[in-house]
């Protein structure tokens, strides 16, 4: 039984500003057939529970800072199905999505899957944090307009 | 450096010169006051006069320090609003006052070069070294004119690109920091230069030039357009990383 492919982040808007917020629908389909799971019976590398988590981290020259910013959980139902929408929120004080000459400010959305004596999995997608006021103008990091 | 508003709302950043001066002063004098006992104790002829000379050189270096911090106030920097933003411009002054009051200059012409600047700083780890490069995204040099009656003003617009360098951050290895160096001249009041690190909020003003995707790029290769989307954005299966 596959456990891979089932899960799918929905990002309502991958633009957000410092202050606001990404929102979405995370979602994970049941196991086939319906049947239920006995939570303390499960295979080796089934899955107990998913994160949805914004993180910020750089690239370039410097060694990397990554930060998670914020983190929502999500515990998978007796059928091993989720449905939660989520919202995670960027700090006022940003930064915001960069792309500079030594330095570059990455953001992305994760959802990362924790493994019964497994590797967590984790499946990640870009967005973009711009300016404040700047929703609209931007769609590309710093200093990038649309 | 601190920013206090002052009572008409305005910002004024200071730039801590005096006790900057007095404790190069106090370190200097004490080393050579070390060195000159050392000097005179060895019985050495010729190290006694080096010392001197150099005592000698240091005064004439501090002297004048001195006097500026007898004399002056701090330098100030006013500004309308802070912190700055992306694409704002705004008319900031120069200012510096004198401690004792009383002696008009007629408004003597003063000038000062004000020197823009946003520079990325990547700290990392090589080998048991820790190194920082730094790059300058973008740097702006004008001279501004002003008067000197009581209190010697220089007011200048303060552009902030909306299409060079990023708002100011700090996240440990990898900074941004923009700064504003003024270096006065004028034969009534000190020139010595004053340097204030200013803070760039991540806030678009409204662009008052137009970004423009001059910037070079060589943090790495992948600057592809994104995608646009309209109804979502659906994150699943095939990109997965292991962590």
């Amino acid at each position: 039984m596959s456990y891979d492919d089932r899960i799918r982040v929905d990002i309502d808007d991958d633009i957000a500003e410092p202050g606001g917020s990404f929102t979405g629908t995370l979602s994970r389909t049941p196991l086939d057939g319906g049947g239920s799971v006995d939570s303390s019976n499960l295979p080796m590398g089934a899955e107990r529970s998913i994160r949805v988590a914004l993180i910020m981290r750089t690239e370039g020259r410097g060694d990397v800072d990554q930060r998670t910013i914020a983190e929502v959980g999500v515990e998978l139902d007796r059928f091993g199905s989720a449905s939660t929408p989520f919202s995670l929120r960027v700090p006022p004080d940003g930064p915001i999505s960069y792309d500079g000459r030594l330095i570059r400010v990455v953001w992305e959305i994760a959802a990362i899957t924790d493994r019964k004596l497994a590797f967590d999995k984790r499946t990640s997608a870009p967005v973009v944090v711009v300016p404040r006021g700047g929703h609209g103008h931007y769609r590309y990091p710093h200093p990038r307009s649309s | 450096m601190d920013a206090p508003p002052n009572a008409s709302g305005k910002t004024v950043l200071t730039c801590g010169q005096s006790s900057n001066i007095v404790l190069l002063i106090s370190v200097v004098m004490a080393l050579l006051v070390v060195a000159a006992v050392i000097a005179i104790g060895a019985q050495s002829l010729v190290a006694t006069i080096i010392v001197f000379a150099l005592m000698g050189g240091a005064l004439f270096f501090l002297v004048p320090r001195v006097k500026e911090v007898r004399s002056w106030h701090d330098p100030e920097l006013h500004l309308p609003e802070y912190p700055l933003t992306l694409g704002s411009s705004s008319e900031v002054r120069f200012v510096r006052r004198p401690k004792v009051t009383g002696s008009d200059h007629g408004g003597a012409p003063i000038a000062a070069r004000f020197t823009l600047e946003c520079e990325e700083r990547a700290t990392y780890r090589q080998g048991t070294d820790t190194r920082t490069d730094t790059s300058t995204v973008h740097k702006h040099v004008w001279t501004a004119n002003g008067a000197h009656h009581e209190t010697a003003s220089i007011g200048t617009q303060l552009n902030v690109p909306d299409d060079h360098g990023a708002p100011t951050f700090d996240l440990g290895n990898n900074e941004v920091r923009w700064t504003l160096e003024i270096e006065p001249t004028g034969s009534s009041f000190p020139n010595s230069k004053a340097s204030y690190t200013l803070d760039v909020a991540p806030v678009w003003a409204g662009g008052a030039g137009q970004p423009t995707d001059s910037t070079p790029r060589d943090a790495g290769s992948d600057s592809a357009p994104r995608p646009t989307p309209q109804d979502g954005v659906r994150l699943d299966g095939p990109e997965e990383t292991w962590a």
